[in-house]
């Protein structure tokens, strides 16, 4: 009996597995049932053990990139010095390899334009993820002292959701590549992060 | 036979790409089909390829379309605003409720950016001319002092940032939230603008 119910959990797992990426990678368009299911090895019959509707399946999808985003701004935050943490976080967060890496990368970038698309609970998700990420950037900036740290990390956040979707827009890798490299330092220098030398020897540059 | 006017095609194919221009905005760039975008603009569907070869080459028209439609617009707020107050006009303009509300009609960037990395090179190419359009728009209103790489850098920041405070606005679900992220939005945008 235990193991079935494991087995049972493993297998919705594994959709949501899937849905997560087919929404990161095509928006909810990509979300298609029988398609999703044959993926996971599964007959399209089987669906409805695991999900009530499809809007379900979207919905625990979404929760489940909420999980992912805490994660993300967590492990590079947490038990770090204060600096350290939110200089890892925009390098992780505008990484060369995010580009690529939609499947595992934060959803903002990726759901902007599927916002009226998406089933009400699942946007309700998706406003709780974008408090999370404001709320955690002003608590690093409060730490460090920015002049109206609220504001400031909204801009920051913004900019950082802003530069990753442009930077996958970007026709070659070299271009996405350059875009990135800026922001993070532009991003960084308005943090205050910057230390004397890598200011002057930007401004000789 | 039916003799229609001269220009009756160019008509009709400005027709098709205005319309597919909204669409591909509204629903994105795979919910633009051939046969529905046909019905919709009261044309047979057959009539389609007697302006284009593929659907791709309708994507393409439709997405310079949409982006030109924004550059003018952004380039008509800018130059109708007081000396030296075009960036803020430009912001207001952009980080604005009515922008938030109608993606359809609205900056085709930050409306598919998204969805482009799935598109084929070409289609990303003329989407960055586009981009470059409107980051020199941006950079044309920054201090004349800085360099032209300090201006371009700012620029493509900025825009950044406009971009992604309009695309958190659209994923908010709280008036409250959306209004803190335009308000300060707005804000750090024109301190990008301020300080070299």
């Amino acid at each position: 009996m235990v193991e079935r119910c494991r087995q049972k959990e493993r297998t919705r797992e594994r959709i949501l597995d899937e849905a997560a990426r087919a929404l990161r990678e095509q928006g909810s368009e990509g979300i298609r049932v029988a398609e999703l299911m044959q993926r996971a090895g599964l007959t399209h019959g089987g669906f409805y053990a695991h999900f009530k509707s499809r809007n379900d399946l979207i919905g625990e999808a979404i929760a489940r990139m909420r999980t992912d985003s805490r994660e993300m701004l967590g492990r590079n935050l947490d038990q770090r010095d204060v600096a350290e943490g939110l200089g890892a976080l925009i390098d992780d967060y505008l990484s060369d390899d995010r580009v690529r890496r939609v499947d595992t990368s934060c959803p903002l970038p990726v759901l902007g334009q599927e916002a009226r698309r998406l089933p009400s609970a699942a946007r309700s998700l998706l406003s709780e993820t974008i408090d999370t990420f404001r709320t955690r950037m002003a608590e690093s900036l409060t730490k460090l002292g920015a002049h109206s740290p609220e504001r400031l990390g909204d801009s920051l956040a913004s900019e950082m959701v802003g530069a990753m979707t442009l930077a996958r827009a970007m026709p070659d890798e070299a271009k996405a590549r350059a875009l990135l490299a800026a922001s993070r330092f532009e991003l960084k220098r308005r943090a205050g992060l910057l230390s004397e030398p890598e200011l002057t020897n930007a401004a000789r540059a | 036979m039916v003799r229609y006017a001269k220009g009756h095609k160019d008509a009709s194919r400005e027709k098709i790409v205005a319309h597919a221009s909204t669409r591909l905005r509204k629903d994105g760039i795979k919910a633009v089909g051939v046969r529905g975008l046909m019905t919709e603009a009261g044309l047979t569907h057959g009539a389609f390829y007697a302006h284009f070869p593929a659907r791709s080459d309708l994507v393409a028209a439709a997405m310079d379309h949409a982006m030109e439609d924004t550059i003018q617009h952004l380039r008509h707020v800018v130059s109708n605003a007081a000396d030296g107050r075009g960036l803020e006009a430009l912001v207001r303009s952009y980080l604005s409720a009515a922008h938030c509300a109608h993606v359809e009609l609205g900056c085709a960037a930050a409306a598919l950016a998204g969805e482009l990395a799935r598109e084929p090179l070409p289609i990303r190419e003329g989407f960055l001319s586009h981009i470059d359009e409107i980051t020199d728009l941006i950079a044309s209103t920054l201090p004349s002092a800085w360099t032209q790489k300090a201006r371009t850098e700012r620029a493509y920041a900025i825009f950044s940032a406009l971009m992604g405070s309009l695309q958190l606005m659209r994923l908010a679900s709280h008036p409250d939230q959306i209004k803190e992220l335009m308000q300060n939005g707005r804000k750090a945008a024109l301190i990008l603008a301020a300080h070299p």
